[in-house]
């Protein structure tokens, strides 16, 4: 930048010819010397920097960012004039007639294997819900060390059924995963699920302390994080819950919807008090591929425990859907035989925006195999 | 501090931390560079500032003040270096809130030696009790294989009479050393009493293995019993012994030993440990029940113990037994109504008790019992009810004073036909205030409706409830109908969708007919039954005073 000279120097510097100093074009290497020694030093700078720096400062005992559930929905792969749910009925396989209780379970699989491709060709076939590579998380309810007879936990040929079911569709990983609070092996074990699924071959994920992670939720009950089972879905790409359709003392009915309160870490029973506060907030928090209701036993009474044959009665339905406020509607007013209204947490779903009831023109429910 | 010293400080400093490292390096460098550099942009004309139309060079000694403030710089980092590892150390010579002596000094100085020996002796204890720990582990280890080698040899020794009493010395000198590792469950010694010819045949297979000692048993007289199966004393002692002390007597009631032939207890599959029983307590119930807990809670459960069995070779065929401690009899009698269907089949155990599908329901005491079978099978239904006889018989040794259910149920009018009689703990008849109800069912003309009774631990409280049961009646739109009656201090008939309810207060107790479909037949019965209730109706479960205690408590836990 040129220096402005006075009138007297800008007419000595016209005379003389001189250059002014100032407007002096700079040498090459003192150009070169100064812009290479300013980087020389600030790079030295940085260097240092980045050589003392403390990697486990403040930053490394922060919190990690709390977790968030994907949206394992494909709703946009839906034709939207199939039904969004659909009931399949069968027959019930009676107990007698069977060599041996493999024979049975057997039998028992083939039926649930053939009711819910039945209800997923209704809804699109099942390429529609799972792609090759797929992982896919099955998340039964296992709640209890009972045998699946009294009808408190999901039936272990149904969660068997669904990975068979997978695997066949391309799926690359099947998880099979619940978090019962007391004695998750001896739960899976008496439930049956636990073999059920690794025989289907399926991958058996059961609670372990590092596997729980703080997960935002946003929900009326859980406004902030809360600390979930949440390893089974650091990988997954598609979520299916398979629940039973039982009696609940709190809730009034255990279905889809409740099956996730077992992803919930302790102290759960906390929630008992807004238990439908939380259920609630599930239909925020996940969002399934698809979800199975298994109406084929169903614990009337008692629920959710149950104990005694008596609770329980045998049906023939299985429902499919991609929304649990509806299947779990639709099964609370046709399995149960409750009247719809003791369903508290369903009103507050659909209140919310978060879920939508049943209704006859996207429901299909008389398809029989 | 002469030239070596200082050499020394600063070697000690590049070898303390990388951080002192770098600052240590840099600022030498730094030091040792700025006048060269000064020099050599001093030759270049760099210091050369324009003074009118030429440049001049700077004064000398204005340079080298310059060269010298920038020397400052690093000078001043390695100041605050060398200080900073000596400041902490010193920093009480320092303070001047402190007396600063020359005795002081030496205190520090002993303190600070002191708190280094301290130091160094929790790390000598801490090594010596690793060492310890690790021994003690061996030894327990070694133990438990002679325990597990014991048992065998005892077992063999049934056979072999000779060997039982040199073994039973062996056991008893080992009991010392279990004792002194902290394995304090005891073994078991052979059993020297029992005749000689039951020993042999317990064994049979050991027996015929040692015939050289069995020469001199006399032939056996008569046939053993066949052994009973369950489990061994020892384990049971070690079972209880881990056991919290609360749920102990419960664990105690569960048949663990003594089983009947063919019966085994099941082992629960829990990782790196054999278990056969689980207990809760009412704040960790949730944990076995989940949200089936809360309705055991709202009974005020105390506790929860329960073990599962299995016919040998047929793991599928299970029957789970839990026994329930609830507040008092009336709230375990309040849970088994609250379960019970409507078709279910009585049968005689304890104060009360149902089979449903081979699953059998009792309460006794203040205990509720459950026997749960998940296979329609005969045999698990006779075991379930053997269970929960054997059970009921240890609760019912427990006799509670005062009236029991059956004496309030009693009060309840025979007439017209009654049939079944319930406790119902809350929200009776969908009313939040009336609890702990007493009900019957009545038949008249092909027309039912139950009959009820709540005492109240005064007078004061049970008008209190009455006028709040008409007050409630009349919002949800009821018409009320007072009728007048000697036997009873008030007696309303209330009238809501053609359902009629009679309802009266006598002394301390509401009672009453609820949801008949005509009046007459109700104010009837209402009219005889307020006849036949004496004057003060005894309360269940604690004194008036306990009651009166108990809700106050529960009011002033709901208040915010």
């Amino acid at each position: 930048m040129s220096e402005k000279l006075t009138r007297t120097q800008q007419k000595n510097l016209e005379r003389l010819g001189g250059v002014n100093p100032a407007e002096a074009p700079i040498p090459r290497r003192q150009f070169l010397t100064q812009v290479g020694g300013t980087a020389a030093v600030v790079g030295g700078a940085v260097g240092a920097g980045l050589l003392i720096k403390d990697n486990w400062g403040m930053e490394g005992v922060k919190p990690p960012p709390p977790q968030r559930l994907k949206d394992y929905s494909v709703l946009d792969r839906l034709n939207p004039s199939d039904p969004k749910l659909v009931v399949v009925r069968s027959a019930p396989i009676d107990s007698v007639g069977f060599a041996s209780k493999d024979e049975e379970l057997l039998a028992k699989e083939d039926q649930a294997l053939r009711m819910i491709l039945a209800a997923l060709k209704e809804m699109g076939g099942i390429e529609k819900f799972i792609t090759k590579g797929d992982v896919v998380v099955v998340k039964p309810n296992v709640a209890f060390d009972k045998n699946p007879d009294l009808g408190a936990t999901t039936q272990p040929d149904t969660v068997s059924a669904v990975v068979k079911l997978c695997l066949k569709a391309g799926a690359r990983k099947v998880i099979v995963a619940d978090n019962p609070i007391n004695n998750p092996e001896s739960c899976f074990f008496k439930t049956k699920v636990g073999d059920a699924a690794l025989r289907a071959g399926a991958e058996v994920m059961m609670p372990q302390e590092s596997y729980f992670e703080q997960l935002y939720v946003g929900g009326d009950t859980i406004k902030n994080t809360w600390k979930m089972f949440y390893r089974p879905f650091r990988d997954a790409t598609k979520v299916i819950g398979v629940s039973p359709v039982k009696d609940h003392n709190l809730c009034k009915a255990t279905v889809t919807m409740k099956n996730w309160y077992g992803l919930l870490g302790n102290p759960r029973n906390q929630f008992h008090q807004d238990i439908h506060g939380i259920i609630s907030d599930f239909a925020l928090m996940m969002k399934p591929t698809f979800v199975i209701a298994d109406g084929r036993r169903l614990l009337m009474k008692n629920g959710p425990t149950g104990g005694s044959l008596n609770d329980v009665k045998k049906s023939d339905a299985i429902v499919v859907g991609t929304d649990c406020t509806a299947v779990d509607s639709w099964c609370v007013s046709r399995l149960l035989e409750k009247p719809r209204h003791e369903i508290v947490y369903l009103d507050k779903v659909i209140a919310r925006g978060w879920g939508s009831d049943w209704r006859p023109q996207w429901t299909k429910d008389d398809v029989w195999v | 501090m002469n030239l070596q010293d200082l050499w020394v400080r600063l070697g000690e400093l590049y070898q303390a931390s990388t951080v002192d490292r770098v600052t240590l390096v840099s600022s030498g460098v730094a030091l040792a560079t700025t006048p060269l550099a000064f020099a050599v942009l001093g030759r270049m004309k760099w210091f050369q500032a324009r003074r009118g139309r030429s440049l001049q060079t700077p004064a000398f000694w204005s340079v080298v003040c310059s060269m010298l403030l920038i020397m400052g710089v690093p000078a001043i980092v390695l100041a605050i270096l060398v200080k900073s590892e000596h400041f902490d150390k010193n920093r009480y010579e320092f303070d001047p809130n402190q007396p600063f002596s020359v005795a002081d000094q030496g205190r520090q100085y002993e303190a600070w030696n002191l708190l280094d020996a301290t130091y160094k002796l929790d790390e000598a204890v801490r090594a010596e009790q690793e060492r310890l720990a690790k021994i003690r582990k061996e030894l327990t280890d070694g133990v438990k294989k002679v325990d597990d080698a014991m048992l065998v040899l005892r077992e063999s020794a049934r056979g072999a009479p000779r060997v039982i009493a040199p073994l039973n010395g062996v056991l008893e000198s080992l009991g010392s050393l279990r004792k002194a590792v902290a394995i304090d469950a005891p073994q078991q010694l052979v059993n020297l009493t029992a005749e000689p010819a039951a020993i042999a045949s317990s064994s049979p297979g050991t027996a015929a293995s040692a015939p050289a000692m069995a020469t001199n048993v006399p032939p056996p007289a008569v046939a053993a019993p066949p052994a009973a199966a369950g489990l061994a004393r020892p384990e049971i002692e070690a079972i209880l012994a881990s056991t919290p002390e609360p749920q102990k007597p419960l664990v105690q009631m569960l048949p663990l030993e003594d089983l009947p032939a063919g019966w085994e207890l099941s082992k629960l599959p829990v990782k790196g440990a054999v278990k056969y029983v689980e207990s809760f307590n009412a704040d960790n119930l949730f944990e076995k029940m989940d949200g089936g807990a809360e309705s055991y809670i709202q009974n005020g459960v105390k506790g929860m113990a329960c073990c599962s069995y299995h016919p040998k070779g047929n793991p599928d065929g299970e029957v789970q037994l839990f026994v329930f401690e609830m507040g008092d009899p009336l709230k375990a009698r309040g849970k088994f109504d609250a379960e019970k269907p409507d078709k279910a089949n009585p049968v005689p155990i304890g104060e009360g008790a149902y089979v449903a599908d081979g699953s059998v329901f009792v309460h006794a005491n203040r205990y509720y019992t459950v026997a749960s079978i998940a296979q329609n099978d005969p045999k698990l239904a006779e075991f379930s009810k053997y269970l929960a006889t054997r059970v009921a018989g240890l609760q019912a040794k427990e006799k509670s004073s005062g009236p029991s259910s059956e004496d309030l149920f009693s009060l309840l009018p025979g007439e017209p036909k009654k049939s079944g009689t319930k406790y119902v703990a809350k929200d009776v008849f969908g009313y939040s205030f009336l609890s702990d109800v007493f009900l019957a069912d009545y038949e008249v003309e092909d027309m039912t409706f139950q009959g009820f009774l709540r005492p109240y631990a005064t007078a004061e409280e049970a008008i209190k409830i009455f006028d709040q049961y008409v007050e409630t009646a009349k919002k949800d739109g009821a018409e009320i109908k007072v009728l007048e009656n000697s036997k009873a201090e008030k007696m309303v008939l209330s009238s809501n969708i053609g359902l009629i309810d009679v309802v009266f207060v006598k002394g301390n107790a509401v009672g009453g007919a609820n949801g008949a479909s005509t009046e007459k037949p109700a104010e009837e019965f209402a009219r005889k039954f307020a006849e036949s209730l004496p004057a003060q109706v005894p309360l269940i479960g604690g004194s008036a005073e306990d009651r009166s205690t108990e809700k106050s408590a529960d009011a002033e836990k709901e208040e915010p």
